[in-house]
């Protein structure tokens, strides 16, 4: 069984990387962390600054558009086409395909953050010449955060075509970075219920502000080892349930 | 002992923008024996490969049970045991038809020298040695067809279900393809191959059925179906004037043969005896049997006319 | 034979899933509480520092600036509703004038913006200054002058001013009646009393047309007692020019309206300049003081 599970992933790695679409958000990534040294310019005194920012954020953005749009396509690309018949007709349950298609991306998203990384942290070396090693959380916890959105991207790809599923999924990453305003209306809404309701809306949706530290690593302020701990436990339980969803969606699926 | 069994498996469908849904199979019960080569024959739109679909476990069944290698459905044991090849075949371009071979041999828990070896071997015998580094995006769709061929067989597997084999294929392809599956059946294996093509059924296979409209209309071996029954002969002379022959009704005339037929032995020795006596020269006397097209072709117009109920091959004169 | 078919079965299996999903909300939920707790105690971030110029934000909304400017409105009022930190507050003129620039047309926003900057950071400039901004994309709306001329009036005590925003939203059909009420207030505060007499009594005209039986009322309170302040004025400045002239007092007011001194005022038969309802006002000759005789029995409205 696990030997299946890496054919599919390995598999699915190969997929990915030999598809165009992935060179090009990486191309773009790199791009735009290099050009934030000419940006740099532009400021007075904080050209460091600009490029630490920079870099995180083209980091996560490109890593999350890889996760929305190589993910929309891992489980309907393979119905379409029908390449799956083949493949389910081995003895591969099908939770097995949905957990190798997904360790496949993630396996793809790990290289991926892991190169833009190392150029990343080099630039800024370069640019300021220690090496930035107080960074490396937030570049990990991005990771963490690319692993839900990749979950999320294939619980809609098991019913949907691609682009509903990449305007879903796009949908549940921006809500998922506002919903740290649901937490304000908790505390001052009168009603009991209503604070129950919007309270479960909270801890339903996922609230992906928890990976962001960048704030905090930028400043070099101290972000404690159990909060990483907590964080990869989140996303880890948060993927699980996504996948399992996604599972029970496509268990009784009948692939026409 | 019986490999496969439909046992009433009905399933309907989903289709257009309401989704209403439309009955595709409406319960056929079949049996595949072990060692056969069995032939699942039906027109287009008969059900076929929803009823493969619905063996492989790709569609669940609305009722009625699927029996493989003796356990009800197509349990993971069962899947181990069996190689497909889909309908109009279509594989990941991004990968090399090598590659391809490796990642399926892998779902089965196959790996390393073990692995390429089976690999070389299957490329070999399907006729793709030199195209194994190729991406399968290169392939033709008869080199696509022949790579399925091969992955149906990575697993050396007790049951071989094939959909339409021989679809996009050349004469010398269908051959190739054809061969392969006598190869698999003497190894000991048993072919189940769906097909509309009725030549090729009836060149390989050793039991057939028809499925028309999710019904089965027959049931039987091939030579309970054909037989060695004459339905008549067929007879030519030449030599002669248009009406030298009283008493038979000529049925063709074609570059100065006169074309009779006949319905057996004892007539077909009396127009001989006519033909010579009238001057003229016999040409040809051939025995015509029923083809599995002709019963094809009944079959289908008996649907049409009315709901005929299943015959087997005991119910046929 | 079996009329189910296994795809149908495995009731139990989906059960397992549904719990599966049940454990792992259990640990997710468990996991996101205890980094809420810390990330509660970082410092404040202010994403809405973040928030690009208002006619940026209208061209990148591709058309939907509408809904842009509500969910920056929700999103603020969140926002500030929680944090009413003096650093929370220092960029509201951008958020609300961002706002703004989406929908010009927001009434509500402007309103609760300079509310807040009023309040909360005590700056009513600030406030009319959004406010400003309010009337100018929205010149047909009267509540918005309104609300400028309030806080000029109640925070700024800058009556003036007041009063022209007052002016400017009674001018408004749809204005209710107490607008033109606390314009003419206005007036009076800034001491021209004559002007504001005259306002009134267009208040009082036009509510017994249309039957505004509480403008009525407010209105026959008003004129009275700000007829007696005016006239009480006058006759006192009539009897400083006297003195200043004639180096004594006057010996009554009546030889005031004779020398054409109080020509403004009403005067009865007998020449004695009489209050509203027709009462001669009193004066004390000794004192050369003047008080009207129906002091005292109306409520003093200022």
């Amino acid at each position: 069984m696990i030997g299946a599970a890496y054919a599919i992933a390995l598999n699915t790695f190969r997929e990915a990387v030999r598809d165009r679409i992935l060179a090009v958000f990486f191309l773009f990534a790199i791009l735009m962390m290099a050009s934030s040294t000419i940006l740099s310019w532009l400021t007075v005194g904080s050209e460091l600054k600009i490029v630490t920012d920079v870099g995180l954020a083209a980091e996560a953005f490109f890593a999350t558009l890889i996760a929305i749009f190589v993910g929309i396509n891992l489980v309907y690309k393979e119905v379409e086409k029908r390449t799956i018949y083949a493949v389910l007709a081995k003895p591969v349950p099908r939770w097995l395909f949905i957990v190798g298609k997904y360790f496949g991306l993630m396996a793809v998203l790990s290289v991926v953050i892991t190169l833009m990384s190392i150029f990343y942290l080099g630039l800024v070396w370069w640019k300021g010449g220690v090496l930035p090693l107080h960074l490396v959380g937030a570049l990990m916890l991005s990771l963490f955060e690319v692993s839900i959105v990749t979950a999320v991207a294939i619980v809609f790809s098991s019913f949907t075509p691609p682009i509903e599923a990449a305007i879903l999924t796009a949908g549940v990453w921006a809500i998922g970075h506002l919903t740290w305003g649901l937490t304000g209306l908790i505390e001052r809404i009168p009603s009991a219920t209503a604070g129950t309701v919007i309270g479960l809306i909270y801890y339903v949706l996922p609230d992906l502000q928890t990976f962001n530290i960048r704030a905090q690593v930028v400043h070099e302020l101290p972000v404690s080892a159990s909060y990483y701990v907590d964080a990869f436990v989140y996303a880890a339980a948060y993927t699980a349930a996504m996948l399992t969803v996604a599972v029970l969606i496509f268990r009784r699926r009948d692939l026409k | 002992m019986s490999i496969l069994r439909f046992h009433n498996v009905e399933k309907s469908l989903p289709f257009g923008f309401w989704l209403r849904k439309r009955e595709i199979l409406k319960g056929v019960s079949l049996s595949v024996e072990q060692g056969e080569i069995y032939g699942f024959l039906g027109p287009n739109g008969a059900g076929k490969t929803t009823a493969i679909k619905c063996l492989l476990g790709l569609l669940y069944p609305d009722a009625g049970e699927i029996e493989l290698f003796g356990e009800s459905g197509p349990t993971l044991a069962a899947r181990r045991r069996l190689g497909y090849l889909p309908e109009r075949p279509y594989f990941y371009p991004h990968l090399k038809g090598r590659e391809l071979l490796e990642y399926f041999g892998r779902l089965f828990g196959m790996r390393g020298a073990a692995l390429r070896k089976k690999c070389d071997d299957l490329l070999g015998l399907v006729g793709l040695p030199d195209d194994g580094e190729k991406l399968t995006g290169q392939y033709s769709k008869g080199m696509l067809q022949r790579l399925g061929v091969a992955q149906a067989l990575i697993n050396d597997p007790d049951l071989v279900i094939l959909d339409e084999p021989m679809s996009g294929l050349d004469p010398i392809g269908r051959r190739e393809v054809k061969g392969l599956i006598e190869s698999v059946k003497e190894r000991g294996a048993t072919v189940f191959f769906s097909s509309h093509i009725l030549s090729d059924a009836e060149a390989l296979c050793d039991r057939v059925c028809l499925l028309v409209d999710g019904r089965l209309r027959m049931e039987a071996p091939l030579d309970d179906l054909l037989g060695e029954r004459v339905e008549y002969w067929e007879v030519a002379c030449e030599g002669l004037a248009v009406d030298a022959l009283s008493g038979y009704q000529r049925h063709a005339v074609q570059g100065g043969l006169s074309f009779y037929r006949l319905a057996d032995e004892p007539e077909v020795d009396r127009w001989v005896d006519a033909v010579r006596q009238a001057g003229g020269r016999v040409y040809r006397v051939a025995p015509q049997r029923m083809t599995l097209e002709d019963y094809f072709v009944a079959a289908v117009q008996a649907e049409g006319e009315a709901d005929a109920p299943e015959t087997t091959a005991s119910d046929t004169p | 034979m079996s009329r189910r078919s296994r795809g149908q079965r495995g009731g139990a299996s989906v059960l397992a899933l549904w719990l599966a999903i049940a454990g792992c909300a259990a640990v997710w939920i468990g996991a996101q509480r205890a980094t809420d707790r810390v990330r509660n105690t970082w410092p404040e971030a202010y994403p809405l520092l973040l928030l690009p110029n208002g006619r940026y934000l209208a061209a990148a909304s591709l058309g939907f600036r509408i809904i842009l400017a509500d969910t920056i409105y929700l999103w603020s009022i969140q926002y500030y509703g929680h944090r009413r930190t003096p650093e929370g507050r220092l960029y509201l003129q951008h958020i609300y004038s961002t706002i703004s620039d989406l929908d010009p047309l927001f009434i509500e926003s402007y309103m609760t913006g300079a509310l807040w900057m009023a309040s909360d950071m005590s700056d009513p400039a600030m406030a009319i200054e959004l406010l400003d901004l309010g009337i100018e994309r929205n010149p047909d709306s009267w509540i918005l002058p309104w609300d400028a001329g309030w806080y000029s009036y109640i925070a700024l005590v800058d009556y003036a001013a007041a009063e022209r925003y007052f002016a400017m939203a009674s001018a408004h059909t749809d204005a209710p009646a107490w607008v033109a009420r606390l314009q003419a207030h206005m007036v009076s505060e800034q001491g021209d009393l004559r002007t504001a007499i005259v306002m009134w009594e267009e208040i009082l005209v036009e509510a017994e047309a249309k039957g505004d039986e509480m403008s009525v009322a407010i209105a026959g309170r008003r004129i009275p007692d700000l007829y007696s302040r005016y006239a009480i004025g006058e006759i006192e400045g009539a009897i400083e020019r006297f003195e200043a002239a004639q180096g004594r007092s006057p010996d009554s007011l009546a030889l005031l309206v004779r020398l054409g001194m109080l020509d403004d005022l009403f005067a009865d038969e007998e020449g004695r300049p009489i209050n509203w309802v027709g009462d001669p006002f009193i004066y004390d000759p000794s004192t050369a003081t003047v008080t009207d005789p129906a002091a005292g029995s109306a409520p003093d409205l200022r």
